[in-house]
């Protein structure tokens, strides 16, 4: 992501059944000078970050739900401080699903229309998110991989979402998959989505929309 | 259990006495035809002839060969086909598992798996309808939860598999040059063997899965569904952790030697452990943490419980090994430590349950074996007779019909339930390319212009196996040489998962023997070897038997940038050429040059086709089907009879450029048939064909995609 100059640090928090540990570490190394992983049982300086990253993955097992355990962590604490202070956090896949759980993004992941897991790339459609914090290319191809991928929330708040412009990216119309697909909180500095950026930037995969996706006032 | 007559009255001479409730398990799992390769293991010796040419670790958990960079590759496959039958989710989970765990105790970092499943029909019974999805629902919550990615595989449907599926898993993984470690202890520290403990982390022993491995050494009877308890749970989570403590102890020199506890459980670890390094130990079978309070000695020895690891450590590394399992909340037990003398005494509390010879209890067997041995027959005509079917249909009937069968149609249903993404490592997607690539340079940081890739093709026996096992077995090898050729990649190791009916029948020890040949005779023609290997035998039921199957694996290496990356996005034009060596020779030599050197100029080459298993025509119209864009073309002088048979030495390429330049090689004739256009509108999609005879036919190739697309779905009644 940011800052191609190697400075700053970034967290990666590994939950037990976090699975996405070794392409997240990849994606972040190229920019940060420290990515350090952070086991979830431990406390940690979350202000001397200058980005945190919740994997994806299936914490606890998806046990009760996709995210629950995780969001209650103990490490998750000292995330959430460092989120509504405004510090750039992103949720990737279960990430978001976790952030979702933990009360930093609203509503919840469900499962799919198409009731199994699905692995694929989707295109999305950037709905131009307003107070993002975040640099987010337009038209995106992602690849996803989840079961509980559908983002719900009752009507109303769902349309509250809209009208105040914190949908980040919806798909494009496919058959079986619609909807939100990332989302940003009220002062835009954290983002979840279920798509994977990770898995989209480097030369041999098949598409490099990932590294297009930075927190703002990253020096390209 | 499973102990013969013959066997108990061995062990009943040898102990001096009546083998007590432990040593009767003891033996049972570890004298399984699963653990012991009794009736193979004479057969299995033709493949030592391969191993000159860069096999590495062949006694060990998994064996492997060398890339360029320096890294080690590991890989191999392992069958889960008799609990699979039992408990479809979890056999084929634990499959996974099993697998893994044989790549990470080779201290690699496992970055691919793939799966090579053997189904009946589906619209036959309910039971085939309950099989399949939960055969993929295992190893899809497994792979995708422990985080390696699938690279698909092969999935075939048959009467024959009826009563007995087949579920063959394939896992390989990296290593790097600093980080070795065998199940063989180095002779230094072997001089101080007091100082050397066995230490078991993972999931707590419970019942689950004792005399899995003697289940797995019989054939099915009504009776087997009661065997339900003998199939494993798994717990992809703690396979997850096990793997990072794995890793981070080899990584950082805190064991001296790994074991996965698999078929047989911790005895077939310890034992082996112990038999392989000359030496003896004590174990106390009370420390091992224990999931239920009343476990008996016997259970705990052999208990099939899975995602646990035994390792050997030195006294001084113990408190560092118990600290690093403490952080991932592993359970972790001293169990006792290893000795000069040559038996192995089983403590419970106090008491001592058993002392054994580690050498009897792993190859005492042997003596009751020897009548077995390979045939002397030499050469390629033992399947002299192998007649090559022809076909008689119409392209556009042979196409329709291949698209609407359960053999030729779409897998995606399938694919798509696995993770081809994690890990970040995937640079093929398998679901439209026959040999998934990977990234295996350790750091795969943006810039980097000199990585590593390996690809893999994992196939099947093809049908007609059975008639001609040797020329089938010999195909497979040449047919994976080919399609890691034109994807740029010089093949390295090969690795075979062996799935037969009952071994004690003529006519399968025969094929087996003639299928081992035609597999180790191909290997040496080609100087690469087979590193790495399973036997399933006993595959068979009341009702029938299946067909000699080989599960087929072979990896190769390449360069990144010289990798034809353009497959992942074709451009708008294809190019499709037909390259036919005049010599009907049975190792069609020159026609394998010119793939070869076809296969250096990579980037240009989107696909290869070759008549080796099945016929080209059938390989063509399934890759049409698969490929998410519409396309329109146009194929002139196609000859009906070299497209339409099996083993013609004919091949098709399809180039993203026209090859201008190129000269075939002697012996080989080229021609261009004709290009396909990407369309935009689906109803313009069609192929229209002519052939030498004169007739045109017209193929809608939406029509054949949607068939395609949902036979699966429908004929298995699919969600």
């Amino acid at each position: 992501m940011p800052k191609l100059s190697r400075s700053g640090k970034a967290a990666v928090i590994f939950f037990p059944g976090s699975n996405c540990d070794q392409e997240t570490c990849a994606f972040l190394n190229p920019f940060y000078q420290n990515v350090d992983v952070i086991w979830h049982r431990d406390r940690f300086e979350a202000k001397s970050y200058d980005l945190v990253v919740l994997p994806g993955g299936f914490s606890y097992g998806d046990y009760v739900r996709a995210g629950v355990c995780a969001a209650r962590s103990p490490a998750m604490a000292d995330v959430i401080h460092f989120a509504k202070n405004g510090g750039p956090t992103i949720g990737i896949c279960n990430g978001f699903q976790i952030l979702a759980e933990s009360g930093l993004l609203p509503g919840v992941l469900i499962r799919s229309e198409l009731g199994r897991f699905d692995c694929r790339y989707v295109s999305l459609k950037n709905t131009s998110a307003s107070n993002l914090k975040w640099q987010v290319p337009e038209q995106v191809i992602l690849p996803i991989a989840n079961t509980f991928g559908r983002f719900y929330l009752p009507d109303d708040q769902d349309s509250r979402l809209w009208n105040e412009g914190h949908v980040v990216y919806t798909y494009e119309s496919q058959e079986s998959i619609s909807g939100i697909a990332a989302l940003t909180n009220r002062e835009g500095n954290v983002l979840g989505m279920m798509p994977h950026p990770e898995r989209a930037w480097a030369p041999h995969h098949a598409y490099q929309f990932g590294s297009r996706l930075l927190p703002n006032g990253s020096d390209l | 259990m499973s102990l013969s007559a013959p066997e108990l009255q061995l062990i009943s001479e040898t102990l001096g006495r009546v083998p007590n409730d432990l040593e009767h398990r003891i033996f049972d799992s570890l004298w399984s035809e699963h653990c012991s390769y009794r009736h193979s293991k004479p057969f299995l010796s033709r493949y030592k002839a391969t191993h000159r040419f860069g096999a590495l670790g062949v006694e060990a958990n998994a064996g492997g060969v060398q890339l360029s960079d320096g890294q080690t590759v590991f890989f191999k496959i392992e069958s889960h086909n008799h609990p699979s039958h039992i408990e479809p989710k979890e056999g084929a989970a634990t499959g996974v598992g099993g697998i893994l765990r044989d790549i990470f105790a080779m201290g690699a970092r496992p970055i691919v798996t793939g799966d090579l499943l053997c189904f009946g029909l589906p619209d036959q019974d309910a039971w085939m309808r309950h099989l399949i999805p939960g055969v993929v629902n295992g190893i899809s919550s497994y792979g995708n939860a422990i985080g390696v990615a699938n690279a698909g595989g092969a999935t075939r449907f048959d009467a024959r598999y009826q009563y007995n599926i087949l579920v063959n898993v394939f896992a390989l993984g990296v290593r790097s040059a600093q980080n070795v470690i065998d199940a063989e202890i180095p002779q230094a520290l072997l001089k101080n063997p007091e100082d050397l403990e066995l230490h078991i982390f993972g999931c707590k022993t419970g019942r689950d899965g004792i005399g899995g491995a003697s289940m797995a050494s019989e054939t099915f009877s009504e009776a087997s569904v009661s065997k339900r308890p003998q199939v494993q749970i798994s717990d992809p989570y703690m396979g997850k952790r096990l793997l990072e403590i794995s890793l981070t102890l080899v990584q950082e020199k805190l064991v001296v030697a790994l074991q996965d506890c698999g078929a047989a459980g911790l005895s077939g670890a310890v034992f082996e452990v112990c038999a392989q390094n000359k030496c003896g130990a004590t174990v106390a079978l009370d420390q091992v943490p224990q999931r239920v309070n009343d476990l008996k000695p016997g259970e705990i020895a052999v208990s099939e419980s899975q995602e646990r690891m035994v390792a050997v450590v030195h006294k001084n590394q113990r408190d560092a090994v118990a600290s690093l399992c403490a952080k991932y909340d592993v359970p972790h037990g001293v169990m006792g430590c290893l000795d000069s003398k040559s038996e192995i005494k089983l403590l419970f509390g106090e008491k001592v349950e058993s002392v054994l010879d580690p050498q009897f209890v792993c190859t005492g067997h042997q003596s009751l074996y020897t009548n077995l041995s390979p045939s002397d027959a030499k050469g390629f005509s033992s399947d002299a007779a192998f007649k090559y079917e022809s076909g008689t249909q119409s392209l556009k009937e042979s196409a329709e019909g291949w698209s609407a069968s359960l053999q030729g149609c779409s897998r995606e249903w399938i694919v798509r339930q696995y993770d081809q993404h994690v890990g970040g490592r995937a640079v093929l997607d398998p679901v439209n390319h026959p040999v998934s690539v990977h990234v295996a340079t350790p750091d795969f940081a943006a810039h980097s212009d000199c990585q590593t890739i390996v690809g893999t093709r994992l196939s099947l026996s093809p049908e007609w196996a059975e008639q001609y096992p040797y020329v089938a077995a010999w195909s497979l090898v040449r047919e994976a040489m080919r399609q890691l050729w034109v994807t740029g990649l010089k093949p390295l190791g090969f690795t075979n998962g062996l799935n037969f009916a009952n071994p004690e029948k003529k006519n399968v020890i025969k094929a087996f023997d003639e299928t081992i040949r035609g597999i180790s005779e191909a290997a040496v023609h080609y100087k690469v070897p087979v590193v790495s290997g399973n036997v399933s035998l006993y595959n068979a039921s009341e009702q029938n038997e299946i067909p000699p199957t080989v599960a087929f694996g072979a990896v190769g290496e390449g360069r990144l940038q010289h990798h034809p990356q353009v497959v992942n996005h074709y451009p708008d034009t294809l190019y499709v050429y037909e390259l036919a060596s005049d010599s009907d020779d049975v190792h069609q030599t020159a026609l394998d040059q010119m793939l070869k050197n076809l296969g250096e100029v990579a980037p240009t080459i989107a696909r290869g086709f070759f008549s080796d298993l099945k016929p080209i025509w059938q390989g063509f119209i399934r890759w049409m089907n698969s490929m998410p864009e519409s396309w329109t073309g146009n194929l002139t002088s196609l000859t009906r009879d070299s497209i339409l048979k099996i083993g013609q030495p004919v091949a098709w390429i399809v180039t993203t450029e026209p090859l201008l330049d190129l000269k075939p090689s002697n012996g080989v004739t080229m021609k261009q048939l004709g290009v396909l256009t990407r369309c935009f509108e689906k109803q313009n999609a069609e192929l229209k064909i002519e052939c030498t005879d004169g007739a045109i036919e017209i193929l809608d190739l939406e029509q054949l995609k949607l068939t395609s697309t949902h036979t699966l779905t429908e004929r298995a009644q699919l969600l």
